[in-house]
Parts: C-alpha cells; sequence; structure tokens
C-alpha cells in the first residue's frame, strides 16, 4: 500500500535523483571487483603500505591536536570568565575559513629557508647555511600542524555545544557530592560531552582524508595523492577507483564512528532548563594563561597566515591583478554561485518529497542521495570521471558508426561534469541547512493554514517561503562557500584551460611562486569568513534566546 | 522567628540573609532555622527568591549580608564562602540533573567515591532498597520514567548522609496529580532516615503533604513561617492570604473585641492580628467560612458556580456588589441566578487595615 504510494511521478523522480548521485561513490565502489591487471599488484607492493601509514599517522596526529585546542578552547570560552572570551568565543572559527592547502603553503613561506624567520635568524646570528637546526615544514608533522590549526574548529564548535547544553545542575550537582571543579570537569563535563567531541573529531578526520592540496605540497604519500598519480601518472582508472574505494573504507568508518556517537548525544543530554551560565572566573597568571592560549591558537591558525597573504598581495597587486585574475574571480564566482543555486533547487525538491511523502522509502533515497559530504572530492572526481568517459565513448562510437561523424567528449573535460561532482558532494550541505528550516514549519502550521482557507500555493507564500527565507540563504551561502574553497575534484575534472581561484592559487604554490598565489589565496578566505561569521551568529542568536528564556 | 525553643543546636540556621546580583539585592533579611530531622519547605511564587535561598545554603550564591550556619559551623557570611563540595549537603534539582552516563548504581554511588568500596556497595544497596528500585541498578537513567529518575536523584543526594537536603521543585517536572501523592512518599523516605530537608516549591499542596514547617516568600522577604494550618487560618499578611488557599476580603468595621460588623451581619470569633475598636479593616473569608443554610434569612445570588466533585464551589453576590465564595455539597443543586440562604462560620478572623 505504502509502497503504490510512493510510486507516483514525484517520490520517483527522487529515486532516480537518488539513483544518480550516488553513481559516483557506486562507481568507486564497484571498482574493487575490476581487474586492473599489474597496476595493483605494483600499487600494493610498492607505495600502499606507505599510503596507509601516512594516512594513519596524519589521522592519529590531527586527533590529537585537534582534541587537545578544540576542548581546552571549547572548555575555557563557555565556562570561564578571563578578558578577550566573548571576543574569542566567536573568532576561534575563523580558521575555518581557510583552507588547508592555503595556509600550508602560507606557513612555507613563511618558514622556508628563504622566508622571514630563517632570513632574520640568520641575520640576528650570522648563520650560514647549515649552521643551524630548523624543522622542516614540508613533511608530516608539518602537514598534521597545519590541519590541526585549520580543523580544530569542528571539535571546538561540537564540544561547545556539548559544554553549553549540559544542564549546570548536573555540574552543581557533582559539587554537592564533594567534587571540586576540576574533578567535576573529568568526571561529568568530559565523559558527558564525549559523543559529541567524537562526533567533531570524526568530522575534522574525513576533512583530514579527504586534503589534498597539503599532502601533495607537502610531499606526503597518502590516498589523495596516490589517486591523482595513478591516474595522471600511470593512467589506470581502475586502480585508481580501487585506491579511492580504500579511502572509501577509512571515511565509512569515520561515518559509523559518527553516526554512533551522535546517537548516543541524544542519550546525553540532560535537560532543557539551564540555570544561567555562572563561569569561573579567572584572576591573576590564570586569566593571562586562558587569554594566551586561546591567542596564540587564534594567531597561528588565521591571523598571522592572514597577514603574510594580505601583505604579500599588496606587494604583488600591481603585476597579479589583472584582466585575467578578474576573469579567474567571474568564472570561480559563477560557477560556485550556479552550482549552490542547483544544490538549492535540489535540497528543495528532496525536503519537500520527505515532507508530502512522509515514510522510510522517500526518506531512505533522500540520506543516499545526500552521503556524499563525507566523500572526499578526488574520489568523487574518479566516480565521476569514468561512467562520464565511458557515456561519451559509447555516444562517440554510436554516432560514428551510424553517421560517420565524431561527437567528441560531450560531458567530460567540460562544466557538467564540475558540477555534477559538486552536486554530489555538497548536497547534503544545502540538504540539511533547508531541511532544519522545513522541520520548523511543524504540520499544525500547513492546518492552521488550511484553516483559514488558504489553498497550498498561498500556504507556501505566507507561511514556507517567509519562514525558510533565512534558511535558504544560508544553504546558498555555504555551498557557495564550499565549491569555491574546492580543489581535488576541480582540479581533475574541469575542462581544459578553466581555471578557478583554488586550482590557480594551487598550480602557482606548486610552482614556487608563493606570492603571486596570494590575491586568489586572499579571496577564497575573505569568502570562508561567511559561513563563520553565520555560524558565529547562531552562537549568539542561541545564547540571547537562552538568556530570554532564564528571564522569565 | 529566632526564638530557639529548644536546647538543641538548629541543624541549620540562616541569619538574616540578603542576596543579590549585581548590587540589586533579590533576597533581603532572611532568617529561619531548622531543627535536626526537621522538614521545612520555600514556599512562594516564581521570582520570588526562594531558589536563591536554597542555592545560598548550598553554597552556589555568595551573601551580601547575613549568616548560614550548617551543623554548627558557619558556612556562608558576608566575608566568607564555604565552596558547595565542602559543605557536606545534598541537592535534588528540578530536572533531578541524573548522570547519563553513569548507571543508577554508579549514579547513586558518586558522592561515595571516599568510602572503600565494599562500603560503597553496601550503602548503595541500602539507598537501591529504599527506594525500592532494586533491579534497576544497573540500568541507564533514560531507561526510567519520571517518577524513578526522581528516586535516584533522591538517592543519590541522601548517599552520602548530607547534614541537610536540599529540594529544588523536585516534583514540577512530574504530572500534577502525581506531585502530592509524590511529596508524601519523599516525606515517609525522609523521616524514614531521620534526614533534615528544605525544599522549595511554588505549590502549596506539594508543601502541606511534605513539609513540617512552611515559610513563605514574597518579592524577596520571608512573610510568615508556620505550618499549613496557621498559613492558611491564621495568615500573616495580605499577600500570604491571598497566596494560600483561596477567599476573598469584605470590608467590615471592628464593634468591640473578637467581633466585627460587616455585610453579612456581626461575626465573632478570634482575631489572628491587633486592631483597635471602631477600625475599618477588611476581613478574609475563606470558602468554608460560608455555610450554606436553606433556613438563614441572610440570601445572596448566585453569579457562578464550579463543579469540584464531592462540593460545588459557588461564587455569590451580596446586596452591595461584593463577591463571596462558598462551598456546598454537590447533591445541592443550585442554579446561576438563584438565591442561596447562607451563614457565616469563622473560628479566626484575619483582618487586614487597608495599609497591609
Amino acid at each position: 500500500m505504502s509502497f503504490i504510494n510512493q510510486l507516483r511521478p514525484y517520490p520517483a523522480f527522487i529515486f532516480v535523483l537518488a539513483v544518480v548521485l550516488s553513481m559516483p561513490v557506486a562507481v568507486v565502489l564497484a571498482h574493487v571487483f575490476v581487474p586492473s591487471g599489474d597496476i595493483w599488484q605494483h600499487l600494493s607492493s610498492t607505495v600502499l603500505p606507505d599510503y596507509i601509514r601516512n594516512s594513519l599517522l596524519l589521522m592519529l596526529g590531527v586527533a590529537v591536536g585537534t582534541l587537545l585546542i578544540g576542548v581546552t578552547a571549547a572548555w575555557l570560552t563557555t565556562m570561564c570568565q578571563f578578558p578577550g572570551r566573548s571576543v574569542f568565543e566567536w573568532a576561534l572559527l575563523l580558521p575555518m575559513a581557510m583552507p588547508a592547502y592555503i595556509i600550508a603553503y602560507t606557513y612555507t613561506g613563511m618558514l622556508d629557508f628563504a622566508g622571514p624567520l630563517q632570513t632574520s635568524l640568520r641575520e640576528w646570528f650570522g648563520w650560514q647555511y647549515g649552521d643551524y637546526w630548523f624543522p622542516q615544514i614540508r613533511s608530516l608533522n608539518g602537514a598534521v600542524a597545519m590541519l590541526t590549526l585549520v580543523l580544530y574548529p569542528y571539535v571546538y564548535l561540537l564540544s561547545r555545544a556539548a559544554f553549553l547544553n549540559q544542564s549546570i545542575c548536573v555540574l552543581d550537582v557533582s559539587r554537592t557530592l564533594g567534587n571540586g571543579p576540576w574533578k567535576t570537569f573529568w568526571k561529568v563535563a568530559l565523559p558527558l560531552a564525549r559523543p559529541a567531541i567524537i562526533a567533531g573529531l570524526s568530522l575534522a578526520l574525513m576533512e583530514t582524508l579527504a586534503d589534498y592540496g597539503t599532502v601533495q605540497f607537502f610531499g606526503v604519500s597518502t590516498f589523495t595523492t596516490g589517486i591523482f598519480r595513478t591516474w595522471f601518472g600511470m593512467g589506470s582508472a581502475a586502480a585508481a577507483a580501487q585506491l579511492a574505494a580504500g579511502l572509501m573504507v577509512f571515511v565509512f568508518a569515520l561515518i559509523l564512528i559518527e553516526r554512533y556517537s551522535r546517537r548516543k548525544a541524544r542519550y546525553h543530554h540532560t535537560s532543557r532548563r539551564h540555570q544561567d551560565l555562572r563561569r569561573f572566573q579567572l584572576t591573576g597568571s590564570r586569566a593571562f594563561l586562558a587569554f594566551l592560549f586561546c591567542l596564540f591558537i587564534l594567531g597561528l591558525g588565521f591571523l598571522l597566515p592572514a597577514l603574510q597573504l594580505l601583505s604579500w598581495t599588496i606587494h604583488v597587486a600591481d603585476t597579479v591583478i589583472d584582466a585575467d585574475f578578474l576573469r579567474l574571480l567571474v568564472n570561480s564566482l559563477s560557477l560556485a554561485a550556479f552550482a549552490a543555486v542547483l544544490a538549492l533547487i535540489l535540497a528543495l525538491v528532496m525536503a519537500y518529497a520527505q515532507r508530502l511523502y512522509p515514510g522510510k522509502l522517500v526518506s531512505g533515497a533522500v540520506r543516499v542521495a545526500g552521503m556524499g559530504y563525507a566523500v572526499p572530492g578526488a574520489v568523487i572526481a574518479v566516480g565521476v570521471m569514468i561512467p562520464f568517459a565511458w557515456i561519451d565513448n559509447t555516444i562517440d562510437d554510436l554516432a560514428r558508426s551510424q553517421f560517420n561523424y565524431s561527437t567528441g567528449l560531450l560531458l567530460s573535460g567540460t562544466l557538467v561534469a564540475v558540477t555534477f561532482a559538486y552536486l554530489t558532494r555538497f548536497l547534503a550541505v544545502s540538504l540539511q541547512t533547508v531541511d532544519s528550516g522545513l522541520t520548523r514549519i511543524t504540520h499544525s502550521m500547513d492546518e492552521a493554514g488550511r484553516s483559514f482557507g488558504f489553498r497550498p500555493l498561498q500556504i507556501l507564500r505566507q507561511i514556507h517561503i517567509p519562514m525558510l527565507s533565512a534558511s535558504l540563504m544560508t544553504a546558498l551561502l555555504l555551498v557557495f562557500v564550499d565549491v569555491l574553497k574546492e580543489l581535488p575534484a576541480t582540479l581533475i575534472l574541469r575542462p581544459f584551460n578553466f581555471n578557478t581561484l583554488a586550482v590557480k592559487a594551487y598550480e602557482l604554490a606548486s610552482d614556487e611562486r608563493l606570492a603571486e598565489a596570494a590575491p586568489a589565496a586572499l579571496a577564497i578566505v575573505i569568502a570562508g569568513i561567511i559561513p563563520v561569521i553565520l555560524l558565529s551568529k547562531t552562537i549568539t542568536r542561541s545564547r540571547k534566546l537562552k538568556l530570554a528564556i532564564d528571564e522569565n | 522567628m529566632k526564638t530557639d525553643s529548644t536546647m538543641q543546636l538548629p541543624q541549620l540556621l540562616v541569619d538574616n540573609i540578603s542576596i543579590g546580583y549585581a548590587g540589586r539585592p533579590v533576597v533581603e533579611g532572611i532568617s529561619f532555622h531548622l531543627k535536626e530531622g526537621e522538614i521545612a519547605c520555600l514556599l512562594g511564587p516564581s521570582g520570588c527568591g526562594k531558589t536563591s535561598v536554597l542555592r545560598a545554603i548550598a553554597g552556589f550564591e555568595p551573601l551580601m549580608q547575613g549568616n548560614i550556619v550548617l551543623h554548627g559551623k558557619t558556612v556562608s557570611s558576608a566575608e566568607f564562602f564555604l565552596p558547595p563540595e565542602k559543605r557536606h549537603i545534598g541537592m535534588v534539582f528540578q530536572d533531578f540533573a541524573l548522570f547519563p552516563h553513569l548507571t543508577v548504581a554508579k549514579n547513586i554511588g558518586f558522592g561515595l567515591q571516599k568510602l572503600p568500596r565494599k562500603q560503597q556497595q553496601q550503602r548503595v544497596d541500602e539507598l537501591l532498597e529504599l527506594v525500592e528500585l532494586t533491579g534497576a541498578q544497573n540500568q541507564y537513567p533514560h531507561q526510567l520514567s519520571g517518577g524513578q529518575q526522581q528516586r535516584v536523584a533522591l538517592a543519590r543526594a541522601m548517599a552520602p548522609r548530607p547534614d541537610i537536603l536540599l529540594l529544588d521543585e523536585p516534583f514540577s517536572s512530574m504530572d500534577s496529580d502525581l506531585r502530592e501523592q509524590l511529596a508524601r512518599e519523599v516525606r515517609h523516605l525522609l523521616r524514614r532516615d531521620g534526614v533534615t530537608a528544605i525544599m522549595v516549591t511554588h505549590d502549596q499542596h506539594e508543601a502541606f503533604a511534605m513539609a513540617d514547617q512552611i515559610g513563605v516568600l514574597g518579592q524577596g522577604k520571608l512573610l510568615q513561617w508556620g505550618n499549613g494550618y496557621d498559613l492558611y487560618h491564621r495568615p500573616s499578611s495580605r499577600f500570604v492570604a491571598d497566596f494560600i488557599g483561596q477567599g476573598v476580603l469584605i470590608p467590615g468595621e471592628i464593634i468591640a473585641d473578637n467581633k466585627i460588623s460587616t455585610e453579612l451581619g456581626i461575626v465573632s470569633g478570634k482575631m489572628t492580628s491587633d486592631a483597635s475598636t471602631g477600625q475599618q479593616v477588611n476581613l478574609l473569608l475563606r470558602p468554608d467560612d460560608i455555610i450554606h443554610d436553606d433556613n438563614s434569612p441572610l440570601k445572596a445570588e448566585i453569579v457562578g458556580r464550579a463543579f469540584r466533585g464531592a462540593v460545588y464551589l459557588y461564587t455569590l453576590k451580596l446586596q452591595s456588589g461584593q463577591q463571596i465564595l462558598c462551598l456546598v455539597q454537590s447533591h445541592h443543586q443550585h442554579e446561576v441566578g438563584e438565591y442561596l440562604g447562607i451563614r457565616l462560620e469563622a473560628d479566626h478572623l484575619a483582618v487586614f487595615s487597608d495599609a497591609t
């Protein structure tokens, strides 16, 4: 009965969408069974152990780093009072605006042999080359440091939310039962926040696995660099897809951990009634240390690299910012805007399908369509490239045999392929935003509208659109910025000679033309600040709301 | 209120305390004391400062003025402040605040960690039995019903045998028809263990069911301290008269000691406050002070009635337009608009001059 119900055109369309959008991942996974001959043999006996080892070490390092920084920062800014706290509360999110590959090459420029730091050291102390030891930034440890600096906000954000949601009463209970503040943190606050912290950590680690720019630039071989090398260097699509499938095993493990933690976090929810947060007042040296810690993190993760980019940009502005750069800017912005609008339309179609046809089948299809968020861009690129090339070849063969005419490449190497990859990867972002906006419009609101004699379209116009507009705007912006920052998928799929800001910045940096890469990088960072502002707004809004509740 | 009638030192002495935020006092000059094993209740509307008093005793709010002495030891004063973990108190919170990541047994044993393991286990078992949750010790809080969660919260607070147990609106998240019954059950438990306790609530029925002594708070001040009977029949102020039970104030004149002339005739009874003859006052009439009597020459028009099961609560209008309330057994049916014969029968005359 319900199945027949769901076979109407609209839900059927959702199923088709889900199948199409899940194709890249399906193709990659299916390639596990496609023989790739000697190449796989060769890979697994030579570089594969390296990929696995490096990916694991990278994850381990980033995990330790983001946990230490993220949880400490969240605890300080939510539970303690010290000078600058309210600014740090949102400013500590700023490193999110900094894509890892950009911070990586910025620090390379600052810390390299010819960079300002080593140059000044040599000048001050009169050292020569080889006289002193300086840590090598282009290394596995360097990559860990870079990724940690820009990914800790995931842990910060989720553990902060967890600390805020903990009923203060739970902490008070611990105090009345004889535990001091410090012991209360270890025995109650931290264990309670653990699911949220782990969820944040898995997000940070997914980003770590998806990273291509940083590890490539630092010469660390991981799955993503391996996919590129196999694809372009050895020309083996099948082997690249198999590497991608290997990477997906790690990703799936993280998704499972994240899902499980979120489910558990629901049980760890304590109460909806909150006492006003009474923060521990830090004084003297403790307040100073807290301030210093936050400033240090913010400085390393955002202020310093942003200033460096700015100074490079000013330095090279005359030569680099020209008509070509403007075209680059227009290319990037219009592509990102186009993808964002498309993603929003698809998200609306899916969210409404879920609302109008509640049931496991439709919501399952929607979930499948939105699963690309965790899939690294390099994997999606491979998963898009293989079927598109097959379609192109098939059509070309057909045209040649029937009409003696070559159609050439219709899909692969075009903007269609790039846009499709963006959609599979970022649809989840807009879907989530639209969905959370839509759930705020309860069914009884619709019914209230109907009871006033409104027709469905009037309800849409007078109730839904006004209530949704903020969410729609957010969804657009988030996807826009994500597309702007995306590197590996664009790098593989873009049409010949078509450049975006991200690709250009990456290419120039790879050629060691660090300063010239700065304007494009800075443009990406500035765009990246938009979602940070949105996030910090929700932070202040939720706090105001809570205060309003407390006043009553 | 500070008259110590017993030889015994009070378990809790709250002496003229004031609490405030940013220099603005929310609670001013409150004093009371509790003997060991006594159960008290702070009752008042929301925003009256009752929770602040409780949190000050717990050590979560500093004092602007006054002292709090617990078990012979000053724990709070304007200059001194003992942190909550050193006060040896137990607290039950409005939302229970159970630790969701710990089992029932671990929750109850949370405050016992300094004891040897064997004694911990023994005490936890004891409390599980006391709150009738034996068998649920390995469950997690989210698997329990609201009432069970509350009993865990109570057991957890009682486990370290605190000098005093503080309960912050412990029944407010329960169904309203369960609250009184739960309050009686909790009272029974506390009595069995001889626990000294203070509860905070805005629900007078909870307070009556639970407490030996009740303090009524209004606008940051302690207005009256006494048992339920006194608060109902001998309210010391209009605020208390209004807040506790139902009733109306009707104007009258004192014509002699314990005699007041009102629109309902001359009433005599024991006056609860001093007032001189000839003074114009307002007399508190509870619905149970007005007796339905068909033979009475005094009649009043029925303007409203509410069915309360065993009784009807009638709203009656006197000739002057003054309205009064009257409880009549529900097998006497009278329609709105009819006239009801009534007579006044009050033991206690609670009178207030216009100023109070």
